[in-house]
């Protein structure tokens, strides 16, 4: 979960999102914004040990943000001892009250995610949610490095958001979604040290990183986003696959 | 699970029969599996927390679904569960083939106080589990709605199901050899014990609630101490609960976990969160 709140996107970004007309000045705000944000990830809200390229609403033509979904390849999670490595999409309220993530996790080998979640180093699928600020984390089988998931989050119906994995649907939860990301996290507050971690996200012809529109039905690849780097090394972005990697 | 080979492959054959239109789908398409390349294998890659296997349920033989809630919905020992039944799964496509329960948990408001009924359901839930993998069924998914005190019911604010093998052997002590056990041990981390229950879905998971002096420290020593009352690889119990609170009554962190049914709960106290140690994504 991210921590304090995120700056709208810009006026550019929304005209661009999703259309394929906007792709070559999409393309130069971009790369323009990249050099931008690298250099104030905290201001955005997230902390350092987050590696996110995400929307926030408003954005894309005023369309709401209600799916998200990618396909994520772990090459490397290695957490230190006592923390998590996660790789995962990801769907938010407006303040991280409520959200649910599906996606790759690993812990070392004294830590645990939620007390049931990668207890012995082990690589899991996992969904978590975020109910009222607690957390619930459910595995969902071993997972292999250097194998593509597709996860997707979405809100099928009412502000009911659905978690899958391959197709499968998992967890709920219900909430209005705000923002929507795909990132990996060290679940340390403190630490760019002592661990190491690597996906390649989107890197897919069938999932490349999309959005969902409810009313619509409509499942749209994302042209441009923001990102925040933290002790994440980004490269890559929409709508080309991308890599996260420290 | 297929490689990124294989993938690869299957998806460019894929590619090069649609087009260029996949990137717009809705999620009824994934109900004839037409936007996955990736299927789960029901039950392949199912996790065990311990390698020891093989307990037996505590149910009669043949017994109905209904029979196996209520055997283990009577015998839990709880209090926050107010009601456990088969429910109607959610329509949506892609669940798993399976069982789906509905709990009704009793809270007391929308904040931390929600953690220990829905762990109570958690266990309630993965018992259910156990007992119907013997007859080959399974539980896909629940839904847990919050009846508040003024009686409002609010509609599936929990519920999920992990892929967890069944049969997990867990400690049987007795409930006093546990209580004596948790009492000792939290003396030892520095914890004054507040309350241990122990609860009875199917073996024992005990229910803990200690005080502590100096918050800080034992934001700190939450993982550790969590390893040393309730064992972490292999856990020792089916279950626990554990919540930490301060001298004047306020919960700094709560951790529960339901090792049936893979559910792990965190809740962390803001005034701690920069020095617990206890992981949430």
């Amino acid at each position: 979960m991210r921590q304090g709140s995120h700056e709208p996107i810009s006026v550019a970004f929304r005209r661009g999102c999703g259309r394929a007309k906007w792709r070559p000045l999409v393309a130069v705000v971009l790369a323009v914004s990249t050099i931008a944000l690298v250099g104030v990830s905290s201001a955005h809200g997230f902390a350092d040990r987050f590696g996110v390229f995400y929307l926030q609403e408003p954005c894309c033509g005023g369309d709401p943000l209600e799916g998200t979904g990618a396909s994520i390849e772990g090459d490397a999670l290695t957490p230190d001892k006592y923390f998590c490595i996660l790789f995962r999409s990801d769907a938010e309220n407006s303040n991280g009250t409520y959200a649910i993530q599906a996606g790759l996790a690993r812990c070392g080998t004294n830590g645990t995610l939620d007390g049931t979640c990668s207890l012995s180093n082990n690589l899991i699928k996992f969904v978590e949610k975020v109910v009222a600020s607690s957390f619930t984390c459910y595995p969902h089988g071993a997972a292999s490095l250097f194998s593509e998931y597709d996860t997707w989050l979405a809100d099928g119906s009412g502000t009911t958001w659905f978690a899958y994995i391959n197709g499968t649907a998992y967890e709920s939860s219900s909430f209005t979604g705000n923002l929507i990301d795909e990132s990996g996290e060290h679940t340390s507050t403190d630490s760019c040290s002592g661990w190491s971690g690597h996906a390649v996200f989107a890197d897919d012809g069938l999932w490349p990183w999309q959005r969902y529109v409810k009313a619509t039905r409509t499942w749209t690849q994302i042209q441009a986003s923001q990102h925040s780097h933290g002790c994440w090394t980004l490269n890559g972005g929409p709508p080309s696959p991308f890599d996260i990697s420290h | 699970m297929k490689t990124r080979k294989s993938t690869r492959m299957k998806v460019m054959v894929i590619v090069a029969v649609v087009g260029v239109g996949l990137a717009y789908f809705s999620i009824s398409d994934l109900r004839s599996g037409s936007a996955s390349s990736r299927s789960e294998s029901p039950n392949g890659s199912r996790l065990a927390y311990t390698s020891k296997l093989g307990h037996k349920p505590r149910v009669p033989a043949g017994a109905s679904i209904s029979d196996i809630i209520s055997t283990i919905f009577g015998r839990y020992g709880g209090k926050g569960v107010i009601s456990a039944a088969e429910g109607v799964p959610p329509d949506v496509p892609g669940l798993r083939r399976g069982a789906w329960l509905h709990f009704i948990v009793g809270v007391a408001a929308k904040d931390e106080r929600v953690n220990r009924p829905e762990w109570e359901s958690d266990l309630i839930e993965g018992a259910v589990a156990d007992a119907l993998a013997g007859s080959g069924r399974a539980v896909a998914g629940s839904t847990i709605d919050w009846k508040l005190p003024d009686g409002t019911i609010l509609r599936a604010m929990g519920g999920g199901m992990g892929d967890i093998l069944p049969g997990q052997t867990f400690s049987s002590a007795t409930t006093d050899a546990i209580r004596a056990a948790l009492a000792g041990e939290l003396t030892k981390l520095g914890l004054r014990p507040l309350q241990i229950g122990v609860l009875h879905a199917d073996q024992p998971a005990p229910a803990v609630i200690a005080e502590t002096g100096d918050p800080l420290a034992a934001a700190a020593a939450a993982a550790a101490d969590i390893r040393d009352l309730f064992g972490q690889d292999p856990p020792k119990y089916e279950g626990y609960y554990f919540e930490v609170r301060d001298l004047s009554g306020r919960p700094l962190f709560i951790q529960s976990a339901s090792f049936r049914s893979g559910a792990g709960r965190l809740w962390i106290s803001p005034t701690v969160s920069n020095a617990v140690t206890l992981n949430h994504g």
